[in-house]
């Protein structure tokens, strides 16, 4: 159950410990969550007989837009944190 | 506890209220999500809609041309309604569409396929759907995609809500209330609608720091935030402001009423017995500044005005509440 596009980003897929040092705590709960969303998807898909390539193409876009999300978030708690 | 999240529609509301996601402009992970639904389900008409007090708003949509409907002709007013996904193979064999406008004319649904979108406190904002013009049967597979689907969106809102939202209290941040703040301030200066802003502070919070350590000081603000939103309504608004500090902003409230809510909220937080490890226990109380909002001001001295009816309430003894227009005082 691999997937090129996840393992760029998060490291084998499913993994029940993943360390995300970068991440704030306050992020890391969902970020998690979101991987085993993300990899069940490609469960589903795959077992819906998509192509790797459709998987792949499909899973990489939904990645880009949530790291822009997640870099946004990022920024704000550390600008949360910095005024604090 | 969960089930009756499903019925209270106001707390519903607020919870979709406190996304800030309607009337934004088209975003990337929306637009992919209906477009891969779209493809991968090979369905004519794919949606992220949010069920609104009258309406559903589309947040994405593929193979529609309106981005809002009523929300009484909506699919997806039923599928908010449970927790599993709502799945009509035929409208035209279900009575609770079958003479549906959506049905008999424009878009001509036929079949539906809608997944509760959730938030994180467990309310049913809207839904990811998958629309088709003829009758379909929806494999378990289609419906494990599309719910693969909705988890990745529901991901997205709870990403955005925990960028606004204080990791200790849950409040929102200081920035997340101000941008609330202004918010408000603009649909008074738009609609004339009022309402007030509280600014609270808890009285003597270092010396409890000093004493019992930082964890119960955190204790302490934990379970402050605790009281407060059981005493607000669901669509009021608290703030983390600072180190104690937090506001409360009052949609549609006066200024007499946004005295008396805080009022509520002093004398609850004077009552409650603080936990803060082992049997321990403390009594604390808090200091508040309201201020209800007028039209001479800006959002920002709305605020300061409320912290300054703070100052005076410390000023005149703490564990009291002063508000600049009434002149009122507990």
């Amino acid at each position: 159950m691999q997937n090129s596009s996840l393992r760029a980003v998060y490291g084998p897929i499913p993994s029940r410990h993943v360390d995300l040092p970068s991440i704030p705590a306050e992020l890391q709960d969902s970020v998690q969550r979101h991987q085993r969303h993300l990899a069940a998807l490609v469960s589903s898909l795959r077992a819906a007989g998509l192509t790797e390539e459709v998987i792949d193409a499909s899973v990489r876009q939904l990645l880009d837009s949530y790291h822009a999300e997640l870099t946004s978030a990022m920024r704000a708690l550390l600008q949360d944190t910095a005024s604090a | 506890m969960l089930e009756a999240k499903l019925m209270d529609d106001e707390a519903r509301l607020a919870a979709l209220g406190r996304l800030e996601i309607l009337e934004t402009p088209p975003e990337e992970l929306f637009e992919n999500v209906v477009n891969l639904v779209r493809t991968v389900l090979a369905v004519p008409i794919a949606t992220v809609s949010l069920v609104d007090r009258n309406r559903q708003w589309l947040k994405a949509q593929r193979g529609l041309n309106v981005n809002e409907t009523s929300r009484s002709v909506s699919f997806c007013t039923h599928t908010i309604q449970q927790r599993e996904p709502l799945i009509v193979e035929d409208a035209h064999l279900d009575e609770r569409f079958a003479t549906n406008p959506l049905v008999l004319g424009g878009p001509r649904i036929r079949s539906y396929a809608g997944v509760p979108l959730r938030t994180p406190d467990g309310y049913n904002v809207g839904s990811l759907c998958a629309m088709d013009t003829k009758p379909r049967r929806f494999s378990p597979a289609d419906i494990a995609i599309l719910s693969n689907f909705a988890n990745v969106v529901s991901d997205e809102l709870e990403l955005r809500m925990i960028a606004r939202s204080d990791y200790l209290t849950g409040a929102l941040t200081r920035r997340g209330f101000e941008e609330e703040l202004q918010r408000e301030f603009d649909r008074h200066a738009r609609y004339h609608r009022p309402a007030s802003v509280v600014f609270l502070d808890i009285d003597h919070f270092k010396s409890i720091n000093d004493t019992h350590g930082h964890p119960a000081g955190d204790q302490v603000l934990r379970q402050l935030a605790d009281v407060a939103r059981a005493t607000l309504r669901p669509n009021d608004v608290l703030g983390r402001l600072g180190g104690e500090e937090f506001g409360v902003l009052l949609p549609e409230t006066g200024a007499q009423d946004g005295f008396v809510a805080a009022e509520r909220l002093r004398c609850a937080l004077q009552k409650h017995t603080f936990a803060i490890g082992g049997l321990q226990t403390l009594k604390v109380t808090a200091s508040l500044g309201v201020s209800s909002v007028a039209g001479h001001m800006s959002a920002g001295n709305w605020l300061a005005e409320a912290d300054q009816e703070l100052y005076r309430a410390k000023a005149e003894g703490r564990n009291c509440t002063r508000m600049t227009d009434l002149r009122m005082a507990s």
